[in-house]
């Protein structure tokens, strides 16, 4: 490349104004192992391993008094203990065995009802897919919250019913998404083979289709972990998630809105959720930047 | 022009159609599901009276079959009644026009300020992309997003309230005033109507809290779609072409990247209004700010159905508005969609 007189070169080569550096092109990162996601990840797995082994490392029973009332963090309390004089710290840790579970309960059963949804409304199209996705888009209509706490309030509260509320509230999300990703795939070369090679329906959207349009919906999927223990966190607080007294982080918060000034009760489960809602939206903009760099702006809340 | 009229016609039609599948959908939750309302509503005494539970099931037409209320329902909706609380015992138009004015209150300047703010630092994240600037504000709504909004509240109020004494204990007015008279129902302004200036010092010192935490709440929210909004257009050619033409970047940032900004901001300010309002249970519930979340929340929690549908309907009414509102815009501000 001689074309380039030196004073060209020089032009070429001085840095480009301050602020505009960005129109370099992207280069996409060739391994998905940076240090946030290394961390993100180890974020999850210490809350996996704290719920798995929260029998083994909680200092005391959750659910028992186990020292002075309202005690502030101690030696032997080392996030005090709440208004019964349970230890907050074994609280925090059993909370695991509640959030976590019941986030990818919920995330499965909406990706679950959803997808299937999504595939009906994309793959036969017309009146089927007027029908569901209204019907989405009716759901997507009411603040989440609210929806929720409506289900679960008129369900009565308890495990089940606020996992079922929230699964109604969020299964369009995915709906939405599945059904975009099956209206590109089904006009595939492959799928239009598969069809005149004679597959059934049922064996072209097994086969064909279900396989190629998951993407999006799975990475979504794990963004809506972090969600979904935030949506459960607030059911609880609201005294409409799992029943006093078990340890379920926003329960805890909302015991701590009673006791202002015992900051301690309500300061480490909402950290607790911080850092595992954290972690999953991390992992999840990190998997979304991997598997697709120029999706990242398609993701819409 | 024509071809806008026959959108926004065929918007306010979807938007009835919405409307009602919002009634039938919450009549169709509420009577599908165990919970009882007389249970809700009833001492445990008053309810084991079979006498008792009769009259208050005849009293709301609740031993009416399914069709009938919602027929009944229906028919009152188009004289503008909503029906009657079971719960505060007032029409449910009256209960809105006292728990609306106060949400709006705290949710309006939220979302005006939210949406200053996320315009500012996208932008400002959008022009430095990968510095530490950036990083910064990347940090900060990824932080916000992955809060819970009552712990938020929470922590502000312990920390405003509890540890620095500068905001109040929550609600809308110390026990020292009574509320102004009655004009939009938000308690700063007609008290500037009104001219009382001290009450209307106390309404906005009462402000301050919830409407920072739902700031705080939506800016992390909208943020992200500034910021990839912004940098979308920093790539597009014409960009590329203004910064070869010579134009200074102030310019630029203003006349090209500021405006595309604008974009994503009207689009999901629906969706952000939304949300701020499911936001505004949580925080009223902290806050004890006595609005339309925690009209909801009781209403949701003593299964009255009425109330629950008023709500749900005047949510889905803004929404629909709102959008309406959002997609005449569009074709304003960018004629290529109107085109289409």
């Amino acid at each position: 490349m001689t074309i380039l007189s030196p004073d060209r070169l020089a032009v070429a080569k001085t840095p480009r104004r301050r602020g505009f550096r960005r129109n370099r092109r992207f280069t996409p990162r060739t391994s998905f192992w940076t240090p946030v996601t290394v961390i993100s990840f180890g974020v999850i797995l210490a809350w996996v391993v704290a719920a798995i082994l929260a029998p083994v490392i909680a200092p005391y029973d959750p659910l028992e008094t186990s020292g002075p009332y309202l005690e502030a963090p101690s030696g032997a309390h080392w996030m005090g203990t709440d208004d019964l004089g349970r230890d907050v710290l074994s609280r925090v840790i059993y909370g695991t065995q509640l959030s976590l579970p019941l986030a990818l309960a919920i995330v499965v059963f909406s990706l679950l009802v959803g997808g299937t949804v999504g595939l009906a409304a994309g793959y036969f199209g017309r009146a089927v897919d007027n029908v569901l996705m209204r019907v989405a888009d009716l759901v997507l209509a009411f603040p989440q919250i609210i929806l929720a706490m409506a289900v679960a309030a008129a369900f009565g509260p308890s495990v089940g019913n606020a996992v079922l509320a929230l699964v109604i509230v969020s299964w369009p999300l995915y709906a939405r998404i599945i059904r975009s990703s099956v209206l590109s795939v089904r006009e595939q070369e492959y799928v239009f083979s598969g069809r005149l090679l004679g597959s059934t329906t049922l064996k072209s959207l097994v086969k064909d289709v279900i396989p190629n349009s998951a993407g999006p919906a799975l990475v979504m999927a794990t963004i809506e972990l972090g969600n979904a223990i935030l949506m459960l966190a607030a059911l609880s607080f609201l005294g409409l998630g799992p029943r006093p007294p078990a340890a379920e982080w926003g329960a805890m918060i909302a015991l701590g809105s009673q006791n202002l000034g015992n900051w301690w009760i309500s300061l480490f489960p909402g950290l607790a959720i911080l850092t595992i809602v954290m972690a999953f939206n991390l992992l999840g903009d990190a998997i979304q930047d991997y598997l697709d760099p120029r999706s990242r702006n398609a993701r819409k809340r | 022009m024509p071809a806008l009229l026959q959108m926004i016609g065929r918007r306010l039609i979807s938007a009835i159609i919405l409307l009602w599948g919002v009634t039938v959908v919450t009549f169709a939750l509420m009577t599908i599901v165990p919970g009882d309302p007389a249970a809700a509503n009833l001492s445990q005494q008053a309810y084991d009276d079979p006498e008792l539970r009769a009259a208050f099931e005849r009293k709301w037409g609740l031993d009416q079959p399914i069709w009938v209320q919602y027929g009944r329902y229906i028919v009152n909706l188009f004289h503008g009644d909503l029906g009657v609380s079971q719960q505060t015992h007032r029409p449910i138009t009256q209960d809105l026009a006292q728990y609306i004015p106060a949400t709006l209150e705290i949710a309006l300047p939220a979302m005006i300020l939210a949406i200053v703010i996320a315009v500012a630092l996208g932008m400002i994240a959008a022009t430095r992309k990968g510095s530490a600037v950036d990083g910064g504000i990347r940090g900060i709504s990824l932080v916000g997003l992955s809060t819970p909004p009552f712990w938020l509240a929470l922590v502000a109020l312990y920390v405003f309230f509890y540890a620095l004494g500068v905001v109040p204990n929550g609600g809308r007015l110390s026990n020292d005033y009574d509320p102004p008279p009655t004009i939009t129902g938000m308690y700063s302004l007609d008290a500037l109507f009104a001219g009382q200036w001290d009450v209307f010092a106390d309404a906005v010192w009462h402000l301050i809290l919830p409407v920072g935490i739902l700031t705080a709440l939506s800016v992390s929210g909208l943020l992200r779609f500034v910021r990839s909004a912004m940098i979308e257009v920093l790539d597009a050619e014409y960009i590329r072409a203004a910064t070869a033409k010579g134009l200074p970047p102030r310019t630029i940032t203003w006349r090209h990247v500021f405006k595309a900004g604008l974009l994503p901001v009207l689009t999901v300010s629906g969706l952000m209004f939304a949300s701020l309002l499911g936001g505004a249970v949580l925080v009223e519930q902290v806050l004890s700010w006595p609005g339309l979340g925690q009209y909801a929340y009781k209403s949701a929690l003593s299964l009255d159905l009425q109330a629950i549908l008023g709500v749900t309907l005047f949510i889905a009414v803004v929404y629909t508005l709102i959008n309406l509102l959002v997609d005449v815009l569009y074709t304003i501000v960018d004629p290529r969609i109107g085109a289409k």
